[in-house]
């Protein structure tokens, strides 16, 4: 998974799958944008998403996305809006560069202590609370 | 891998528009299909440019990639931010299967 976004026009790009030719179509929602693999038409690759602020619920809620994937979207988004660097926003999270560039990734499996800082680190984000119920 | 300048295109409008490798790189492993001629041309001599209707001075310029009878027309799209006045940045590219709303800029032969 590969992702980036310009906060100063408000545009992410998400790309669940690298290096796959794709076209560029329309989805039901006017500001979200899907990348189909040219081969396999029912194959999405990615997303183009205008406004992304504003639709990031609506993208973490709607599209077919697993946990890991999730996360790294929030883990980015909350990352790139506060400009911080990787090392960074690794350290102030507790947990190592690498395992950090893994989650933004989504290569990286969950743990239940991971999740818990990442949740400690961001009490309020209703970003994260939209995705992931915490169990209390 | 450090950021480079990796090309300047003059466009339309007199902008200019830089083309960095961290973009670029970007735009490449996200679509295979792009690559650094067609990114250049479609700059130099779009068939369209379409300002973003949502995304604030982001400028779409497109050239038309595949147009075959019986099928539509397949456009190949470069996405710029317009930084300042006369000064746009590559923030991607890719292949599209329609052209987005927007205020038109330029029209080709208009």
């Amino acid at each position: 998974m590969n992702l980036k976004y310009i906060p100063d026009h408000d545009l992410m790009y998400v790309y669940l799958e690298l290096n796959t030719p794709n076209t560029q179509s329309r989805t039901s929602h006017e500001e979200i944008f899907k990348f189909v693999s040219k081969n396999e038409k029912n194959k999405i690759v990615g997303y183009e998403i205008e406004s992304a602020s504003k639709n990031l619920k609506f993208v973490l809620k709607n599209l077919s996305l697993n946990s890991k994937q999730k996360l790294a979207i929030c883990l980015f988004f909350l990352r790139e809006r506060q400009k911080k660097t990787q090392k960074e926003f690794a350290e102030s999270l507790n947990i190592s560069e690498s395992t950090y560039k893994s989650l933004e990734r989504a290569e990286h499996n969950i743990s239940f202590d991971t999740l818990d800082g990442i949740f400690s680190k961001f009490p309020d984000e209703t970003l994260l609370n939209a995705v992931f119920q915490k169990v209390s | 891998m450090r950021d480079s300048l990796i090309g300047t295109v003059h466009s339309i409008g007199s902008l200019e528009i830089e083309i960095w490798s961290s973009d670029f790189a970007h735009a490449v492993s996200g679509h295979p299909e792009v690559d650094f001629a067609k990114v250049k041309a479609t700059l130099e001599d779009p068939e369209r440019v379409i300002r973003s209707k949502t995304s604030t001075n982001v400028c779409l310029f497109y050239s038309i990639e595949v147009r075959k009878e019986n099928q539509d027309s397949i456009f190949f799209c470069v996405v710029v931010a317009v930084i300042k006045s006369g000064l746009g940045r590559l923030v991607t590219a890719y292949e599209t299967d329609f052209l987005k709303a927007g205020k038109e800029l330029f029209i080709k032969g208009i």
